[in-house]
């Protein structure tokens, strides 16, 4: 499957290698339909794509693990009855991909080198993990090269780079810990033919389908802000669930393995990130497209939408925690807090004012006609004002102030 | 000090003044209470009610008053330019002398260091400041209310013109569901204090504050120290 003894002679077509797998042409074409479908595109494309995976060559790949927990590689592997979009992943000519590779040491190492020689500007590279930058990239070394010379070099030279997963676009879960890691965009800046497959993990259906894309059209999809295709991640998940009659309707699971849960409920009040996220899960699926974690009965975690790790957390609250200081408080305490707060003061403030009148009508004298005029508008200061006798005993013997005026004066 | 004498009527807030404030009173009431509803839904339909669409008519309800409080909000900062001297930007925006002044005083008031606020016909120096602050408020709430509609709609006139703007806040989308519901609770401290603070100034001064918003009318007392001069910071 992997380092290809066929590189010399007629470099097979994608249709080939998959007909050497067993892959009948019913079912080929079949394959063809649903990537046009995964890509949005017309029914009509499907033609186009049976004769690109028919005519040309069946792409070089380069993949090319760093800080990654193998995740994505799993997704395409641990298939108990692998999905041809899986065996696409495999059957191109996956050069180099140190999980899967027989290969070891400095002869694995000189593949990617021949790749980077005899594919220079022709081949995919597909990144997984992400790329520590602290202290000059120390943290991750292969062979003695830093994960970041590696990405740099074997991006550089190819004519597609597709990061996959949440790590090799943004830095993922490994972004939360000390080695700087970053994405291949911030490692490698300024790539000019760059898909971001963030995920966790990526689903394999996407990734196939870019590659289709690629091989049909030579060039990359329709990508959004983040460099990710429009075809997966230009939908919230929200409103392709299965389960959104039962938000709209008012019918929520409010614990874990209620009435709710077991009638297959909205997942919203149990910290569903689903009206947050964006990507074609609910339609692509997993598992040969069996299922997808809110069919199984969890909440969307938006494992495909940007620093999901801390900006969705908690998974299972609705709302991020404040961060105050050293202090991490839901919204809902802190607003509730608020208002009680105010109101608190508003009691306190209006017994005051209340107070405040009171000894000012005690100080309201009448005049010469016998109507009442109210005290002065201005209590004066905390003291007593100089009419009121001092009601307790001096805190100092008066026979101390005479000096000090006269003193003054 | 002189005694009061019940002085001239003032005309102080015009139709399209009292209009905007009791529909921001009710677009408040309705959104508050259904935002709390999309927030953390407290009701649940009758059980085997097949037809049942409560949080969407919630929804529904809340982007429609959504809308009402926005154009009701946007008429105000219009005739903050095109009304009389008591709604103007002039009277709101401490830019004087005098309203510096006013505005110390009535900290005074509150601080319960002098029995009445200063004297004036509009808003006073400090309630104006406030009344800033929620109007910032209300533009954070109709912003964030702006984005998490185009988030939710995808594509249409909103979305084009906002949606963008998702992908420059620090959290993305989750900090604009936090900041949308946080800023209601700044609303109802708002409310606490502004409704105690209205009643509080209306039995001290007597000039019919409580009513003006209403009819529009307040009383001017006559003898009362300072009016002639403070006056002018409101007119």
């Amino acid at each position: 499957m992997v380092g290809s003894t066929t590189l010399d002679a007629r470099p097979l077509t994608l249709f080939e290698e998959l007909a050497r797998r067993g892959v009948s042409r019913r079912r080929f074409l079949r394959f063809c339909t649903a990537m046009a479908a995964t890509l949005a595109l017309p029914a009509s494309y499907a033609p186009r794509i049976a004769r690109a995976l028919e005519t040309k060559p069946k792409p070089v790949v380069v993949w090319r693990e760093f800080q990654d927990c193998t995740g994505n590689t799993m997704s395409m592997l641990r298939s108990s009855h692998p999905d041809i979009a899986e065996l696409v992943l495999e059957a191109v000519s996956l050069e180099y991909h140190e999980t899967i590779m027989a290969g070891a040491g400095r002869a694995a190492e000189e593949v990617v080198e021949r790749v980077r020689r005899e594919h220079r500007g022709d081949y995919v590279a597909i990144v997984e993990g992400a790329i520590p930058i602290a202290e000059g990239g120390i943290y991750c070394t292969i062979g003695g090269r830093t994960a970041l010379d590696l990405v740099g070099e074997v991006c550089r030279d190819a004519a597609l780079t597709i990061a996959i997963g949440a790590c090799a676009w943004d830095g993922g879960l490994v972004a939360q810990g000390p080695t700087g890691a970053v994405g291949v965009d911030a490692a490698v800046p300024g790539l000019p033919a760059l898909i971001n497959l963030g995920g966790c993990p990526h689903n394999v259906a996407n990734t196939a389908a870019v590659l289709v894309h690629y091989l049909t059209f030579g060039e990359p999809p329709a990508l959004d802000r983040y460099k990710r295709p429009l075809f997966a991640y230009g939908h919230v998940v929200h409103d392709q669930c299965e389960r959104r009659a039962h938000f709209d309707a008012g019918r929520y699971v409010e614990a874990w393995g209620d009435e709710g849960h077991r009638r297959g409920w909205c997942l919203y009040k149990m910290g569903c990130k689903g009206p947050q996220a964006t990507y074609n899960c609910p339609t692509v699926r997993w598992n040969d497209g069996t299922s997808w974690p809110v069919k199984a009965g969890h909440g969307c975690i938006a494992c495909a939408s940007p620093d999901f790790w801390a900006t969705m957390s908690p998974f299972y609250a609705r709302l991020p925690d404040v961060h105050m200081i050293g202090v991490d408080i839901d919204a809902q305490t802190l607003g509730v807090g608020l208002v009680g707060a105010v109101a608190g003061l508003t009691v306190l403030h209006g017994a005051g004012k209340a107070i405040q009148h009171r000894r000012a009508r005690h100080r309201a004298t009448l005049d010469a006609a016998g109507r009442v005029v109210p005290g002065p508008l201005e209590p004066g200061p905390v003291e007593p004002p100089a009419e009121t006798p001092p009601t307790g005993p001096p805190a100092e013997p008066p026979a101390a102030e005479p000096p000090a005026c006269a003193g003054l004066s | 000090m002189a005694e009061r004498v019940l002085g001239e009527r003032v005309y102080v807030w015009e139709p399209l003044v009292r209009v905007v404030h009791w529909t921001v009173v009710v677009s408040m009431v309705v959104l508050t209470i259904t935002g709390l509803y999309i927030h953390g839904p407290f009701l649940s339909p009758a059980a085997g009610d097949t037809a049942a669409a409560l949080m969407a008519q919630v929804r529904f309800v809340h982007e429609l008053f959504a809308i009402v409080f926005t154009i009701a909000v946007g008429l105000r900062v219009y005739w903050a330019f095109a009304g009389n001297g008591y709604a103007s930007w002039r009277a709101l925006v401490p830019h004087t002398r005098p309203q510096w002044r006013n505005l110390a005083e009535t900290g005074r008031f509150y601080g319960l260091r002098r029995l009445e606020p200063p004297p004036g016909m509009g808003h006073n120096a400090l309630a104006a400041v406030a009344y800033l602050v929620v109007y910032a408020g209300f533009a954070g709430q109709i912003l964030t209310g702006l984005l998490l509609f185009g988030w939710i709609a995808g594509v249409g006139p909103v979305q084009a013109l906002f949606g963008w703007i998702v992908g420059f806040v620090p959290g993305g989308i989750m900090t604009v569901r936090l900041l949308h519901y946080i800023l209601t609770f700044l609303f109802l401290v708002f409310t606490v204090h502004h409704v105690y603070s209205s009643v509080l100034t209306d039995l001290v001064e007597r000039n019919g504050l409580l009513s003006s918003i209403v009819t529009g009318w307040k009383t001017r007392w006559l003898g009362h120290p300072g009016e002639a001069a403070e006056d002018d910071v409101d007119a």
